[in-house]
């Protein structure tokens, strides 16, 4: 409802964030939690900066009110669709691999693979439906939770679910033998060998252990995903330091999200160092990815401006 | 105390040397359960062990009595004071080798060694000062040490044992080398300069010159003195304008002989091996070559030694505030520092006035290196017992940054704040928080009350047990401090105890790599994140408000239209009621 987003907005945000800001640097210091999620990911309080709606325009409209400072710029650098290619390697999807290598737009291949069309020939609608799909799969949604998203029948859905798991066998198998595992041994592991505890998964009652069951396929998509960030950002402020870039900060994380404040006439060299050390996590002595990953810059005066 | 003996003989072994050789010579290595690089130890170890057993062995006709390792200071020394571009060319060790310098000063440990180093002084520096001692009690040396640096310390009752060479060094040897005999090396130095060390000395003089110069005018001061009387006009000229430069490089390559030393020479006495210490540290590097051949000459190891049954019993031993100190006067703070070096780990705990880093002032600090030992440095109190705030942090500053001596905290990433405030930036950091967030991530909460009651069976005193609450809270600064004292040292007490069973678990679980690959990189850098903060723009947001204000009123007049009453949206209750009795809408959706 909107009346509830807004009030939320207005009274965790707009309202509040003044109250944040330090009256010594007179800039806000969030606080980043390393071990408040069950997956590896980061949260953040004081403000909590990774609640802010993305959609939304008002969601937009906060995050303008992030600003660079005189002369400077914001940068953001946002994984592209990194879940999507983590699921790729990590079931080892064949047909998504592949148009992951020849950076083909992912949804519509969906589309047209489980509405059986051709490439050129899926319409919007049918790449929206498709999307829902690949989101909720990572998310590990229900055939309930799909029909409701895309606001079709509980049977069309199932039918959507069937041809894609029919399409993306590997997908199948993953979320089977991932369950299996976390039944057996109460936890899951990500790409990178970090453990997620679901203590739940064997209760009783269906409706928590479906509800864990989800999480845990998700939790090494998510996990992998905030590992890769993790090795990226450490990448980066080794790099800022080895050339001894004192005047650009990194500032904030928001999970596939990096924003930096540069010097405005560095932006463009500082913009290559960060996407050249993002990408190059591909490969690493912890994990080399069978796809690349590819790295979205945008500039602007605040935050809201960037997405 | 036992007396030093005219046929004493001491073995003074430049141990940084032999890491910087190791590291370099040897192949990277890595322990297979966690990862951690242990090539330097490894080469480090094979060398020692070798050179121990070569010294004591029936063929060397000067066995030693004595035997020390001494290593530089970790940080910047008195010659960066003298001049400051001394050693400015070295790069910082490897990423790779800072972690292992823990590792080192242990194994001189293991060996039943004495490791030794001071603050403030190189290593030679040390060697001299002892070399000086030694000679004074009539005994001799036998220094370790590839360093030309050191050949100024050769004289009678003094060897130089080069071992990259294998072989001792001889008077030929130096003059070869320097043009020069040992007592006038310091001279030639001063006058050539050394490149590596980015000693300046004078330009355009070499070695070769320098040597025919200190051998014509007998030493450096006398040479600058009469440097009008030479002929070349060039050579006279530099020497005239660069004086200054000769004589600060003269203070930077004499060794210092008199360095403020805190190790007595008897406590270098040479003791036997400790077996179960030392197969125990090389078990726990996983230097399984060097263990074997290590039994092979100390034999088997004693079943179940006395060490292990104390260690169980430490275990057992519940927590209790019989070991927690208070710091009344700023000189204790010593003892404990020294317990932290020796161990080279420390569990540290701020208190303070604020739960907001960036704003929070120091009230106390606590610190335990030894299981169920811990103490309380109290400077922020409204007491008379408080200590001197800056007093205490520049006591604790160089150890707080020394990168040889982890520091553990709970949430380390608030501490490092705070203390990056107050002008210190903790190095070689551990968290117990993290740890139980890579074994236990979805199994339990992480913070230290949990952690406490589950792994330690312990209930911790709670914060509010301290400051009590609601109208009857008082501020920390303002509490007892023998209380605050109990609080607080428990703090450091139960991290340094959640410490050691944690890194236990993550080896057996081998998932130490995730901790330190993963999470402790991760402390520093979201510490400069939250540090650097975001600027926001407070007038946009005062308007913003204002836009969602009316918005919102806008969607509440429809809303009370329809309802056809006034009621409170916010409430889910009442929101209910109207829709499902007043509205009988009873299949809307909930968007």
């Amino acid at each position: 409802m909107d009346w509830r987003q807004l009030s939320k907005l207005k009274n965790t945000y707009s309202d509040t964030l003044p109250e944040h800001i330090n009256p010594i640097t007179k800039r806000v210091h969030t606080s980043f939690l390393l071990a408040a999620t069950t997956t590896g990911r980061l949260a953040s309080s004081d403000p909590n900066l990774q609640n802010i709606p993305i959609k939304s325009d008002d969601g937009k409209d906060i995050r303008k009110a992030f600003i660079a400072e005189k002369d400077h710029i914001l940068i953001s650098a946002d994984y592209n669709q990194i879940e999507m290619r983590i699921l790729a390697d990590l079931a080892d999807v064949k047909e998504l691999k592949k148009a992951f290598k020849n950076n083909e737009d992912i949804h519509s291949l969906t589309a047209s693979q489980i509405f059986d069309v051709d490439l050129k020939k899926v319409s919007e609608d049918q790449r929206r439906k498709a999307k829902a799909i690949n989101f909720g799969i990572i998310y590990g949604i229900s055939q309930y939770g799909l029909a409701k998203q895309i606001n079709v029948s509980n049977f069309e859905a199932e039918e959507f679910l069937n041809a894609y798991f029919g399409k993306f066998p590997e997908i199948k198998v993953y979320m089977d033998e991932t369950i299996k595992f976390c039944r057996k041994s109460g936890f899951v592991n990500n790409i990178f060998g970090r453990r997620s505890h679901f203590i739940s998964i064997n209760d009783k009652n269906y409706n928590v252990r479906n509800f864990q069951e989800r999480a845990a396929i998700n939790a090494p998509i998510q996990g992998s995903a905030s590992e890769i960030m993790r090795l990226a950002m450490i990448r980066l402020s080794k790099k800022l330091k080895e050339q001894k870039i004192q005047n650009t900060k990194m500032l904030l994380q928001i999970h596939d999200e990096l924003i930096f404040e540069t010097p405005k006439n560095e932006s463009k060299r500082i913009s290559k160092i960060i996407i050249e050390e993002m990408t190059s996590v591909a490969k690493s002595d912890q994990h080399s990815f069978s796809i690349p990953l590819t790295v979205d810059i945008n500039i602007g005066d605040n935050w809201g401006t960037l997405q | 105390m036992s007396k030093i003996q005219k046929n004493d003989h001491f073995y003074l072994i430049d141990g940084s040397g032999y890491i910087f050789r190791a590291y370099y010579a040897l192949p990277p290595l890595t322990r297979k359960s966690d990862g951690l690089p242990t090539g330097a130890v490894s080469g480090f170890c094979s060398m020692l062990f070798k050179l121990l057993e070569d010294s004591k062995s029936d063929s060397n006709l000067q066995k030693p009595t004595h035997f020390a390792v001494i290593f530089d200071s970790a940080r910047k020394t008195f010659r960066n004071e003298i001049y400051n571009d001394y050693k400015a060319n070295r790069a910082e060790a490897p990423d790779d080798l800072a972690p292992q310098f823990e590792y080192i000063r242990k194994s001189v440990l293991a060996f039943n060694l004495p490791s030794v180093e001071l603050l403030n002084y190189e290593a030679d520096d040390l060697i001299a000062t002892y070399v000086n001692q030694i000679l004074e009690k009539g005994a001799r040396v036998t220094i370790v040490s590839s360093d030309k640096d050191l050949m100024q310390l050769y004289k009678k009752n003094v060897r130089i044992y080069d071992p990259m060479k294998n072989k001792f060094i001889s008077e030929d040897d130096i003059t070869k080398k320097f043009g020069v005999s040992s007592n006038q090396v310091i001279d030639v130095q001063s006058l050539a300069g050394d490149s590596s060390d980015n000693v300046p000395g004078v330009p355009g003089i070499g070695v070769k010159t320098a040597a025919e110069l200190i051998k014509k005018y007998g030493t450096l001061e006398k040479l600058l003195d009469s440097a009008d009387e030479i002929k070349q006009n060039k050579r006279r000229q530099t020497l005239i304008e660069n004086k200054d430069k000769a004589l600060v490089s003269k203070r930077l390559v004499t060794l210092k002989n008199d360095a403020p030393i805190d190790r007595n020479l008897d406590e270098f006495k040479l003791k036997e091996i400790d077996k179960d210490k030392l197969y125990k540290f090389l078990r726990e590097m996983e230097f399984n070559r060097l263990l074997s051949s290590a039994i092979s000459i100390y034999g088997e190891p004693d079943f179940l030694a006395i060490k292990d049954q104390n260690e169980i019993k430490e275990k057992k031993n519940s927590i209790n505030k019989k070991e927690y100190y208070l710091i009344n006067n700023i000189d204790e703070i010593d003892s404990w520092i020294k317990d932290a070096e020796e161990v080279g780990e420390v569990a540290v705990d701020t208190e303070t006035s604020s739960l907001d880093p960036h704003q929070a002032n120091l009230i106390g600090i606590s610190l335990s290196s030894v299981l169920g030992k811990a103490c309380y440095i109290p400077i922020g109190h409204k007491s008379e017992k408080c200590l001197d705030k800056n007093s205490v942090l520049k006591k604790l500053k160089p150890l707080l940054e020394d990168p040889s001596i982890k520091k553990i905290g709970q949430n380390i990433k608030f501490d490092f704040i705070v203390f990056f405030k107050h002008g210190i930036e903790l190095n070689s950091i551990e968290d117990t928080m993290l740890m139980s967030y890579v074994l236990d991530a979805g199994r339990n909460r992480h913070n230290m009350d949990t952690l406490a009651e589950i792994h330690l069976d312990h209930k911790t005193i709670t914060f509010k047990d301290l400051v009590g609450s609601g109208k009857k809270e008082i501020k920390f600064s303002e509490v007892n401090i023998e209380k605050a004292k109990d609080y607080a040292a428990e703090d450091a007490d139960v991290t340094f105890r959640l410490y050691k069973k944690f890194k236990k678990s993550l080896q057996i679980e081998k998932i130490s790599h995730i901790y330190e690959i993963f999470e402790k990189p991760m402390i520093k850098i979201l510490a400069f994140m939250e540090i650097e903060g975001i600027k926001i723009d407070n007038k946009f947001l005062k308007t913003l408000s204002l836009k969602f204000q009316k918005k919102i009123e806008k969607i509440q007049k429809e809303v009370f239209k329809l309802s056809k009453k006034k009621f409170n949206i916010a409430s889910p209750k009442q929101l209910g009621e109207i829709i499902y009795n007043d509205l009988k809408i009873a299949n809307l959706k909930k968007n």
